[in-house]
């Protein structure tokens, strides 16, 4: 009875495209892996059992902290413990960390630890989990100053996730906009963007963004290099939207419902903005969510040449910075370990990208049960 | 009596990468207060573009008013600046586009299209525009215009959205409606109710139509009075009866005789030999003379003047005296 009702109820073709998009079981575990991560980002202060800045230089490069059920004695206990870690040098003066069995520190729960501001308000110091000190809790690894790896992941991940979402929503409102107006009025005004767009696409991406970073002070705060990432790379990323979303215009206004709206006496810009542009979106999702994983790497890449996110600050790409020699892996691998989230967030996104196209594909239409 | 739309002498071109299309050449007409005007022809004639070019929608670039004056209520529409233009169209005057199909926005409502055409004009605002748009789809006969007014064009047929598309176009109650071949894309029984549709719609209001088709049946169905158009030209101007009676153009009686008749079976088709002459390249003299069977030399030289016959009755061609002799003996 319920489902006939459902059926009854009109849809918009995107909620169709939707439903549509429900059935491909790769894009929905691929959006909701993104769920979590973006959750975890905005909750990282709280999930992260560290300040990203909170230091220990005696823990340099602490492997991952081993959890422990079993004691000495091979007593079982319920609560999984730790063991605080302490170092010797080998024959080549290197440190080796070795469990110091004395005293077991149990993993807490909801732990009062460092300060921070629970969705950059809240003024709190409970984590979600955590050891007493003096041992500390390193999930994946402690890096050269002995920070908590995953606690920057997680940091880091505030930057690297959001970086693509609000780079992308810059170069959507330039792309569309440019390449609706560009595409239905024709003539002098296509003219004059379409060079702008083939001026910025025509310069190498990377160097451009090497230019036009080493075009403003070196000397930057965080929040300013990272404005000023997301700027430079959606600058030059609107063009190739805008260049496809001219093209779709320019057909799109040749469609009996664009003449339709003008024979009601519509101006111009009211039918680029709700007769051309809604109907590029099909396209547009689809390739916003593709381009995505451009924004993260294009950061990644900036930040891993010290040219974007400083230390003490995290971001993946300056978290990977550390692995950039061999010595680093061999003996520390786990400081790939951001490598690891990179390659999961741009996957996913490529999967939920081709997933929204399949969705999205006007030719699936027919022939595909609702 | 004034008429509300006169066209006066039009002429439409298209510059082509081919050479110039004289898509309309010289078409005048009326159209008064309440009165149905059906412009008949084959495709290609220049309906359409005659059409687009009073509501001063001619794709541009290549098409071109080049010459002539369309007076809607005394005002000269081609002298208007775009903006001016802007708040005639939809309000003064309506049009139906021929195909439903793709007529409407494929992403919203038939009830948001509707309210759009009522905002535009700044009609009606908020809950009263969404009444307003209720109103309308009963007024054309929407089977359960609330529900309707939720859906999506995909989920309506042909002759349901072509119902849409009229709502719409009448919405801000236009003193013209122009509708190009408004039941071409639909089938017979949806065509009739359509028809059924327009008749209502011309005896409860005082709009004037200029219905545009190539349906002889359509026009007997609803136009009062009726101008045949040829290769950018009219050939022939009269009223409905007078046309279907006495017509005094070839191509007219062609139409009509070419117009499959149910009573007589197995009688090979009555077609007019040839194809509508490319408007880049018409024949020299009347442009219909090749495929007239009354042609000879002279009807190569030169354009036959559009002379009144009869009271209300023009006909463009030489032969009109010998036609009327072989038809009305």
């Amino acid at each position: 009875m319920n489902e006939n009702l459902s059926l009854l109820k009109p849809l918009s073709p995107l909620q169709m495209a939707l439903k549509r998009l429900k059935r491909n079981p790769i894009a929905v575990t691929a959006f909701f892996i993104l769920v979590a991560l973006y959750l975890t980002a905005i909750f990282a202060d709280f999930i992260a059992p560290y300040n990203y800045d909170n230091e220990d230089r005696l823990r340099s490069y602490n492997p991952p902290t081993r959890i422990h059920f079993f004691d000495e004695k091979g007593k079982f206990h319920l609560r999984p413990f730790v063991y605080d870690y302490g170092f010797e040098f080998n024959e080549f003066y290197r440190r080796i960390y070795i469990e110091n069995k004395a005293k077991r520190y149990p993993i807490k729960l909801l732990r009062h630890g460092d300060h921070y501001k629970l969705l950059w308000l809240i003024p709190s110091d409970l984590h979600l989990f955590g050891v007493d000190g003096p041992a500390r809790l390193y999930l994946l690894g402690a890096d050269s100053r002995g920070r908590d790896l995953f606690s920057r992941i997680l940091y880091g991940s505030r930057i690297s996730l959001s970086i693509g979402l609000v780079g992308v929503a810059i170069s959507f409102v330039i792309g569309t906009m440019l390449g609706g107006i560009s595409g239905y009025f024709g003539g002098k005004v296509d003219n004059i963007i379409m060079r702008l767009c083939e001026m910025v696409m025509m310069i190498p991406g990377f160097y451009l963004m090497l230019a036009l970073r080493a075009a403003f002070p070196p000397k930057l705060s965080s929040a300013q290099v990272y404005l000023l990432i997301v700027v430079i790379m959606s600058f030059i990323g609107w063009a190739g939207l805008a260049r496809v979303v001219r093209g779709m215009s320019m057909s799109i206004r040749e469609k009996e419902f664009v003449l339709a709206a003008k024979g009601l006496g519509a101006n111009p810009l009211y039918i680029v903005s709700k007769h051309v542009l809604p109907n590029t979106l099909s396209y547009t999702i689809v390739a916003l969510s593709l381009s995505v994983p451009g924004y993260i790497l294009g950061e990644s890449a900036l930040s891993l040449l010290g040219l974007g996110i400083q230390d003490p600050h995290a971001s993946w790409g300056n978290l990977l910075s550390e692995a950039m020699g061999i010595a680093q892996i061999q003996f520390h691998p786990w400081i790939l370990i951001p490598g690891f989230f990179i390659f999961i967030t741009v996957m996913a996104f490529n999967f939920l990208g081709d997933g929204l196209r399949d969705a999205f594909d006007p030719t699936m239409e027919v022939g595909r049960k609702l | 009596m004034q008429p509300i739309l006169e066209v006066k002498n039009l002429k439409t071109e298209f510059f082509t990468e081919v050479g110039v299309a004289r898509a309309v050449e010289g078409v005048s007409f009326n159209v008064t207060k309440g009165e149905t005007l059906a412009l008949v022809g084959e495709s290609g004639c220049g309906k359409t573009v005659t059409a687009l070019s009073i509501m001063r929608l001619v794709p541009s670039p290549p098409g071109k008013i080049v010459a002539g004056e369309i007076f809607f209520k005394g005002e000269d529409l081609l002298g208007l600046p775009a903006s001016k233009m802007r708040t005639i169209r939809g309000r003064h005057i309506g049009m139906i586009f021929q195909e439903p199909m793709s007529s409407l926005n494929p992403l919203y409502t038939i009830g948001y299209q509707i309210k759009e055409a009522l905002l535009a004009h700044k009609r009606a605002k908020g809950r009263q525009a969404r009444e307003r748009a209720i109103q309308l789809l009963s007024r054309v006969e929407m089977p359960d215009p609330k529900q309707r007014f939720k859906d999506y064009p995909h989920s309506l047929s042909g002759g349901l959205r072509q119902r849409a598309m009229i709502a719409q176009a009448i919405a801000c109650n236009p003193e013209l409606v122009i509708a190009d071949e408004p039941t071409t894309a639909l089938d017979v029984t949806i065509q009739a109710e359509i028809l059924e549709l327009f008749f209502h719609l011309k005896k409860t209001t005082e709009t004037s139509f200029l219905l545009i088709t190539h349906d002889l049946g359509v026009v007997a169905e609803v136009a009062d009075r009726v101008c045949v158009m040829y290769a950018g030209r009219i050939v022939e101007e009269a009223d409905v009866f007078t046309l279907f009676s006495r017509p005094r153009h070839p191509y007219t009686l062609g139409l009509l005789n070419s117009i499959p008749a149910r009573r007589q079976p197995r009688q090979k088709f009555a077609a007019i030999p040839g194809v509508v002459p490319d408007p880049k390249n018409k024949p020299s003299g009347c442009a219909f003379h090749p495929r007239c069977n009354m042609a000879d030399s002279g009807c190569q030289i030169g354009v036959p003047a559009l002379i009144e016959v009869e009271e209300g009755h023009k006909v463009r061609c030489f032969k009109h005296k010998k036609l009327a002799d072989t038809n009305d003996s």
